[in-house]
Formats: structure tokens, sequence, C-alpha cells
């Protein structure tokens, strides 16, 4: 099995203070940061500290990308075809979780479901801008539903339909293209 | 019809009391005209007897005058023996006895005293007779025998002491009429006093029940004017009400068109969503399987069963938007055979169980319990049988065994089936989030969905087949029994 590549660095506690890595592979339904996140914190439970991959000095150089949708087959697809493209890609299926470890200056573009529950991919978006004042994240939104536009204008004038906008379903090419095109503007 | 009713009856009374206000007034009018009339009669029939008494009076003076003046006459005749002086004596003696039979009659005709004037009467012609004797017998001693043969007689005073007879007797006469013509005035002033006491009396009661009455009818009009008013208000009230109803209902229709209009889009988006989602699962995974070589088998593989389960989300979509079109054509038919529900049931929760991993619900259990007893049921073979259609209630097991995960994230989904001899209720109880009141009361109308993925058609399409196969179906929230979740239920006959 490969593809969906989860790496966790693992440090044991308190006396062995040495540094395992341990790679975890899960395809395709395990492929959210979310059920990452919740393996570590079953692990911290257990006094084993986990911590996310992305200090890479590798992955750093990469364009990232947060993806969040709670469609899994869809989030592991745009996943599995945007890292094969070279992008660091974290997913996630809750955006209460991802609005709650997002981090300033992380990723470089959001690919955002628009109906989700708990919390709408507008107003996630909003949170983001507004809680971690990241006004450089680029954001793209993901939609299969048919009536979302009149919204998008109205909560954010400023942002261009056409750029913004995924329509599912998207050839995987067209995607990677979408992306590439976004991140450049 | 009762307003119009009420009416009626508010008008006749109203107009039975205005033919009473008319009718007393013309009751106690014409009592005071016969009275009046009685009286006046009364009075007339007085007047004449006064006049008549009068007249009686009036005779027996000029009687009594006609016999003063025989005597006058007598006496100058003796005294001069001139014939000429004999003059009011022959007028008299030619008038008395007329006068006398008048006189007789007049009191005879007249019904007062009539028997004590009568003799009174009698007793005055003996007088008169007496008195012209003497003055006969004188008259004619002084023409034969001169005046000295007739002094005897006139000395005798029997002259004086009749002609004071007579004017006694008609002085009593005269009185005893006087009296009967002061009863008869004082009568008459009576009945005049009456009959002006009627007419004041009679005209000023007249008056006063016309007042009365006008009142009444006045009062009665004006009834009968504020119950048309209250009536019209009424009328109006009700009218206002029944535009009200009329305006509210129109507005809930007009809501009903905007909701049915918003499902309808909602819907649309929903299907649009329901059918990309898996499309776009189907095309990028085959995307990715056909133009990134590097794959291995068993990735291939996974893609394979990431585009099978899309596909065969894409059909349960597609089946369930033909299972309305056939609901809502009329056309859905049912296959019916004998089956053993508990198994139907056991296999729709082995399919549902299938579904654990993928969606991440691991933390669900499921469990069936059948209360029923097989052997009253079918003496055959073990197991509750019904004669239904097998598929579609596998279909609507499923969408509930589908829907109780969809709303449960850890803990329970029960299944279970309880039987009588009328009928089979099977329950579907799970330990999720319950049902959301808002969508509560359209819980089995289409399009009604909280689920982040779904049409909202399967509860519409469950309730459809159940009550086409005469049975129901409903749910309820279980705190309302103080526990978490919700509980579906739906019955089927018992096969015989």
């Amino acid at each position: 099995m490969c593809g969906c590549l989860t790496t966790l660095v693992v440090q044991f506690k308190p006396k062995q203070k040495q540094h395992f890595i341990i790679k975890f592979h899960f395809f395709p339904s395990c492929c959210y940061k979310d059920d990452i996140l919740d393996v570590g914190s079953q692990l911290k439970s257990r006094n084993i500290h986990t911590s996310p991959i992305y200090s890479n000095n590798i992955i750093n150089e990469k364009k990232r990308i947060m993806i969040v949708d709670d469609e899994r087959d869809i989030a592991c697809l745009y996943k599995l075809s945007l890292e094969q493209d070279g992008f660091f890609v974290d997913v996630y299926s809750d955006p209460l979780v991802a609005l709650a470890n997002y981090k300033t200056g992380v990723y470089d573009l959001l690919l955002v479901d628009i109906k989700m529950p708990g919390l709408n991919g507008f107003k996630l978006y909003q949170e983001i801008v507004s809680r971690h004042l990241d006004n450089k994240v680029k954001i793209c939104f993901i939609t299969a539903f048919e009536e979302y536009l009149d919204e998008f204008k109205e909560l954010f004038p400023s942002l261009d339909e056409v750029d913004c906008f995924i329509r599912k379903p998207i050839a995987l090419k067209a995607l990677s293209e979408k992306v590439k095109s976004r991140l450049q503007q | 019809v009762a307003y119009r009713c009420g009416g009626e009856l508010m008008n006749f009374s109203v107009d039975k009391i205005t033919l009473l206000a008319i009718a007393i007034p013309m009751v106690a009018l014409l009592l005071v005209g016969y009275i009046s009339y009685q009286n006046t009669i009364q009075f007339i029939q007085r007047d004449n007897l006064a006049d008549r008494i009068n007249l009686i009076i009036q005779r027996l003076e000029h009687l009594i005058t006609t016999i003063t003046d025989a005597e006058t006459g007598q006496r100058g005749f003796i005294i001069t023996n001139r014939v000429d002086y004999l003059d009011p004596y022959n007028s008299a003696i030619r008038q008395v006895h007329g006068q006398l039979a008048n006189l007789g009659m007049l009191i005879a005709n007249e019904p007062i005293n009539q028997q004590i004037s009568l003799n009174e009467l009698n007793a005055l012609k003996g007088l008169i007779q007496a008195k012209l004797s003497e003055l006969n017998q004188t008259i004619t001693l002084r023409q034969s025998h001169g005046i000295n043969a007739a002094l005897p007689i006139i000395l005798s005073d029997r002259g004086k002491i009749l002609m004071e007879k007579i004017r006694s007797t008609g002085s009593d006469i005269q009185n005893q009429l006087n009296s009967t013509l002061s009863t008869v005035t004082t009568k008459t002033q009576a009945y005049s006093q009456a009959l002006a006491d009627t007419i004041i009396i009679g005209t000023l009661l007249a008056a006063g029940i016309i007042g009365v009455s006008l009142f009444v009818i006045n009062r009665g009009i004006h009834k009968r004017h504020l119950t048309i008013q209250g009536s019209l208000q009424s009328e109006v009230r009700k009218r206002t009400e029944e535009l009200q109803i009329a305006n509210s209902q129109l507005l809930i229709a007009n809501e009903q068109l905007k909701l049915n209009g918003r499902m309808q889009q909602e819907f649309i988006n929903i299907a649009a969503h329901e059918l990309r989602t898996p499309a776009q699962s189907i095309l990028g995974y085959a995307e990715l399987a056909n133009t990134r070589t590097e794959h291995t088998q068993k990735q291939i593989q996974s893609f394979i069963e990431v585009i099978y389960r899309n596909a065969l989300r894409i059909q349960k979509l597609t089946q369930d938007i033909l299972d309305v079109t056939r609901i809502e054509s009329h056309t859905l038919k049912l296959h019916k055979i004998k089956f053993n529900l508990e198994e139907v049931i056991q296999n729709a929760i082995e399919d549902t169980k299938l579904k654990l991993v993928p969606d991440g619900h691991n933390n669900v259990k499921f469990e069936f319990k059948s209360s029923g007893k097989a052997e009253q049921v079918s003496s055959r073979s073990k197991g509750i049988f019904v004669v239904a259609d097998r598929d579609r209630i596998t279909q609507v097991i499923s969408n509930l065994l589908d829907n109780a995960l969809k709303f449960t994230s850890e803990g329970l989904v029960s299944v279970a089936i309880s039987t009588n001899k009328e009928e089979l209720l099977v329950s579907v109880e799970d330990t999720g989030s319950g049902i959301d009141p808002e969508i509560f009361p359209r819980l089995f109308t289409k399009f009604t969905s909280r689920s982040f993925s779904g049409t909202g058609l399967g509860l519409y399409i469950s309730k459809n087949i159940i009550e086409a196969h005469g049975g129901r179906i409903w749910a309820q929230n279980n705190y309302e029994h103080g526990k978490h979740g919700a509980t579906f239920y739906f019955t089927l006959s018992p096969a015989i």
C-alpha cells in the first residue's frame, strides 16, 4: 500500500529522549489529518508524544495545501492527485478540527468544500482570515451544489468567482492546473 | 340561516308589539267613543225630559192662569153685568178641558212621578170642575136673578177656597215637577260632566296609551335597529374572520408554495450534489488509474472499490428518484410473496454493517430482538412470516438502518419485532442525535433531510411502501422517554 503517506515523529518520554520516525500508511479512508490527530491523541494518552511531519525541510519547499471536505473518497482522491503533482497536502474532514489546528503561514492554498457539518466552507474561510489574520492564504471552494454563488458574492465581494470555485466533478489534470494557476496569482 | 331565523322571530315580536300598540289605543278610543255616545244619549234624553217637564209646568201655569182669567171674567160680569166681561170665562170654558186633557196626556207620558202627578192632576181636575161649576152657578144666578142672588155664593168664600185649592194643588204639582226637573237637570249635568270627564279621561288615556305605544314601537324599532346593527356587525365580524381565515390560508398556501419551491430547488441542489459527488470519485479514480502508471495492482483494486461504491451510490439515487416517480404516478407495484421477516432484517443489518468501516462508524453496534412467537405465526417453520414485497420491505429496513447509522456516531442501533394477532410491529431504535424538531413534522415528506449526504427521499419512499402494504410508519424521539436517539416504527400484517 502506498500513496497516502502520513509520517509522524514519535517521542518517548520521560527518560528515553530518542526520536523514532514511524511511517503510517493509511489508504484511502484514513488519510485525514483528523484521524492522524486522533492517533496522536491516543498515543499521547499513553505518554507517547508526536509532532507533524511538516518540520521536514524538503516538505517546507513544497507548496502546502489544506483540503477540508467531509467526502472521504474525494478528499483522498484530491490528496493523492495533488501529492503526485508535488504538493504537500493535509486533509481534514471536520471543519472545526481544521480551524482548531490551523496555523498561520503554514498553508499556501485552502481547498474547502462548502457544505459540511458543523461549519460551512465560507464561514471556515472567514474564521481563518479573521481569527488567524491569514490574508496570504489563497482559497478555492469546492462544491457539487448548484446555488452558492449569491452567498459567495455577498460574503466575498473582492474574490473572483472563476478563480475561487472548483466544481465537482473536475478532471484531476484540470484540478492540478487550477491549483497551480491559483497559487501563481 | 340562524341569523335569518332570529331576525324573523325578532321581526314577528316587534310587529306584534306594534300591532298591540296601535290596537290598544284604538280600543281605548272606541271605548271612550262608546261611553261618550251613551252619555250623550242619556244627556239628550234627560235634556228632552227637562224640556217636557218645563212644558208641563208651562201648561199647568197656563191652566191656572186660564182658571184665574175665568174667575176674573166672572167677577167682572157679576159686578158690571156686562157680557163682554165673560169673554175670559167663556174662553176658559172652551180651553180648560183641552188643557186638562193635554196636561193629563203629557204627565201620563212621563215615567217620573207619574202616579203622584196623575193623582194630583185628577184632584186638580175635580177642583177645576168644582170651580167652573161655582163660576157657572154665580154667572147663571147673576144673569137670572141679579147680583143679590149671586152674592151669597160669592160671599160664602167657596169660590175663593176652591181657587186657593186649585192654586195649591197646581203649586204642588209644579213643585213635584220642579223637583223632578231638578233631579233631571242634576242627572243631565252629571251626564254632561261624565261625558266631559269621559272625553277628557278617555282622550288623556288614549293619548297616554298612544304615547306608551309610540314609546314601545320606538323602542321596538330601536331594538330592531340594534338587533339588525348587531347582526350586521356580527355578520361583518364573521365575514372579516372568514376573510382573515381565507387570507391566512392563502398565506399558508403561498408559504407552502414557496416552501415547495424551495424544497424543489433544494432537491435539485441535493440531487446535483448526490450525482456529482460519486461522479467525481468514479471519474477521478478512473483517471488516476489510467493516467498514473506507477500504481500497484492493490492500489488499482482500491480505486476500483471506490469506483464501485460510488457507482452503487448513483444507482441508489437513481432508484430513489424512479421510486418517487412511481409513487407519484401511482404505478408502484408490489410483488408479494411469503417470506421470513426476521431473515430479511438480519440480512439488512449485515449489509448495513458493511458500511461501517468506510464511513468511520466503528463504534456503532447492532442488535436484533424478536419477541414474536414464531409457532403462532407459522406452524411449518421457525420465523416470523409476512406476505409482502420482499425487496421493498428490505428497502425500507435498509433505509431506516442507514438513517440510524447516519445520525449515530457511537452507540447502539437496535431492531425489534413484536407481534400480536393483528399486526407485526418493527422498530429501529438508535442512540444517536435524534430527529431535529424543525423537520419532525415533515419527516416523511419529500426532500426532508438533515443529513449532509442524502436526497431526503428515503423516508418518503418508505412511508409509501409501508402504506401500500396497508401498514403504518411513524417516528419518535427517545428523549420523550428519557433516552438518546430516535425510534422508527412500522407495522405489517402477519401471514395467515
